[in-house]
C-alpha cells in the first residue's frame, strides 16, 4: 500500500522536522530514514525533498552547512532551529487531533 | 568509479542553468550516495546510476519547484524602497545647500532632514501595512514572502527610529541655542516623542512576536496615525487658530481610514476572494 500524493506532501514538513529533531542530517539520509520509518509506504521522489529543505531554510525553520564527511565527501547538513521546533510542536498537535479523531471513529465497535 | 565521474559530468551538463550551482552540488552528492548504495547492493554502475537518477526525479520538474521559492520582491516593497531613496536624495541636496549658512541654521536643517525622513519612513511602513492587509483579503501570503516583508518593515522601522531620535535630539539642541531651553512640551516636540515611542514599541513587537509576522504587519498602519498627528497636528492646531478647518478634516479622514484598514487586518486571509468565487 502506498500513500496518496496529497497525504505524502502534507506530511513532508513535520516528517523532515521530526527527523532533524533527532539530530543534524542531510538529504539522502533523511530519505533513507523516512523509507525505514514508513517501511517503504511513504515514497518521495528523492529530488523533491530538496526544494522543501530550502523552503524550510528560507523560513528559518532549519539551517544548513556544508561539511566534509568521513568518506571525504562534502555534504550539506541541515539542523533544526527554534522556529522549526515551534512549528513542529504546532503540527504535531494538529496531526494528533486528526489521528485521535480517526482512532475514535474507527474503534472496533464502530467498524 | 571513473565511469561515475563521466556520468555525473554528463548529468551536470544536461542540467544547464536550470538550478543554482550549489543546489546542483547538493543533488550531485545525493546521486553519488544513492549510486554507491545500489552498487554495494550488487547492481552494476551504469544501472545503479540510472536507477538513482530515476529516483531523484525529473530535473526540470525539480528546477520548477526551486523557482517557486525565488519569488520576486513584492511591488509595494519596491515602491517603498524607491520612495525612501528618492526622498533621502532630495533631502540631502537641500541639506547640502544650507551648509554654508549659520551653525544654528545647519542644525535646524539637519533636524528637518532627520525628522522628515523618519516620519516618511514611518508612513511608508504604515503604507506597507495597508497594502499587506488589502492583498491578504484576496489571498494569503507564503511564509517566505511574509518573512521578507516583515524583514523590510523591521529594517525601515529601525532606520526610522534612528533618524527620528537623532532629529528630536538635534531639535532639542537647536531649541537650547535659539530659545534657551531644550524641551517645552509643545505640540511638535510631543509629536516627535510620540513617533519615537511608537517606533520603539513597533520594533519591540517585531522582537517578541517573531513568529507572528501577520500581526506585526497588521498593526503597522497605526504608525500612520501617530506620524500624521505628529507631522500635521501642529499645523492643524495653528490653522484652527487662524479659522480654517480643511486640514483638520483631512487629518480626521486619515485617522479614520487607517483605523478602517486596521480593522480589515482582522478579516481572515482570502475572505474576499472566496466571496467573489461564490
Amino acid at each position: 500500500m502506498k500513500l496518496e500524493k496529497e497525504l505524502v506532501a502534507a506530511s513532508s514538513v513535520p516528517l523532515i522536522l521530526s527527523i532533524l529533531c533527532e539530530g543534524d542530517s542531510y538529504g539522502y539520509a533523511i530519505i533513507q530514514r523516512v523509507k525505514a520509518l514508513s517501511c517503504g509506504k511513504i515514497e518521495w521522489t528523492d529530488g523533491m525533498l530538496y526544494p522543501v529543505l530550502h523552503w524550510l531554510e528560507e523560513g528559518r525553520l532549519v539551517r544548513s552547512r556544508w561539511e566534509k564527511a568521513e568518506s571525504g565527501r562534502k555534504r550539506k547538513y541541515y539542523s533544526i532551529q527554534p522556529a522549526g521546533r515551534q512549528t513542529l510542536r504546532e503540527q504535531k498537535q494538529q496531526w494528533m487531533a486528526v489521528t485521535s479523531t480517526f482512532d475514535q471513529i474507527w474503534k472496533p465497535h464502530h467498524a | 568509479m571513473h565511469d561515475l565521474e563521466k556520468l555525473i559530468t554528463v548529468w551536470r551538463k544536461s542540467a544547464g542553468k536550470r538550478v543554482k550551482a550549489e543546489t546542483l552540488d547538493e543533488l550531485e552528492t545525493h546521486l553519488r550516495e544513492a549510486t554507491e548504495q545500489l552498487v554495494r547492493s550488487g547492481m552494476n554502475l551504469p544501472d545503479a546510476f540510472h536507477r538513482a537518477l530515476a529516483d531523484l526525479g525529473n530535473l526540470p520538474k525539480i528546477a520548477s519547484e526551486f523557482r517557486k521559492l525565488d519569488e520576486p520582491l513584492w511591488l509595494p516593497v519596491k515602491l517603498a524602497i524607491t520612495v525612501t531613496a528618492l526622498l533621502a536624495l532630495i533631502l540631502v541636496i537641500l541639506f547640502i545647500a544650507r551648509l554654508d549658512s549659520s551653525r544654528s541654521s545647519v542644525l535646524l536643517a539637519a533636524h528637518t532632514f532627520a525628522v522628515t525622513l523618519g516620519y516618511t519612513l514611518t508612513l511608508l511602513i504604515g503604507g506597507l501595512g495597508i497594502c499587506f492587509v488589502s492583498q491578504r483579503c484576496l489571498e494569503d501570503f507564503s511564509t517566505p514572502r511574509l518573512q521578507s516583508i516583515a524583514r523590510v518593515s523591521l529594517v525601515l522601522g529601525s532606520v526610522a527610529l534612528f533618524l527620528t531620535t537623532v532629529g528630536v535630539l538635534l531639535g532639542m539642541v537647536w531649541a537650547k541655542i535659539e530659545w534657551g531651553r531644550y524641551w517645552a512640551w509643545n505640540s511638535k516636540e510631543i509629536g516627535g516623542l510620540s513617533v519615537v515611542v511608537w517606533l520603539a514599541c513597533y520594533l519591540v513587537a517585531h522582537r517578541f512576536f517573531k513568529s507572528s509576522e501577520r500581526g506585526v504587519l497588521a498593526i503597522s498602519m497605526l504608525g500612520n496615525i501617530v506620524a500624521s498627528l505628529a507631522w500635521f497636528g501642529p499645523q492643524v492646531k495653528s490653522s484652527h487658530q487662524s479659522g480654517t478647518s480643511g486640514a483638520s478634516f483631512l487629518l480626521t479622514i486619515m485617522v479614520l481610514v487607517n483605523l478602517a484598514f486596521f480593522a480589515i487586518g482582522f478579516v481572515p486571509a482570502g475572505r474576499l476572494r472566496l466571496r467573489n468565487d461564490a
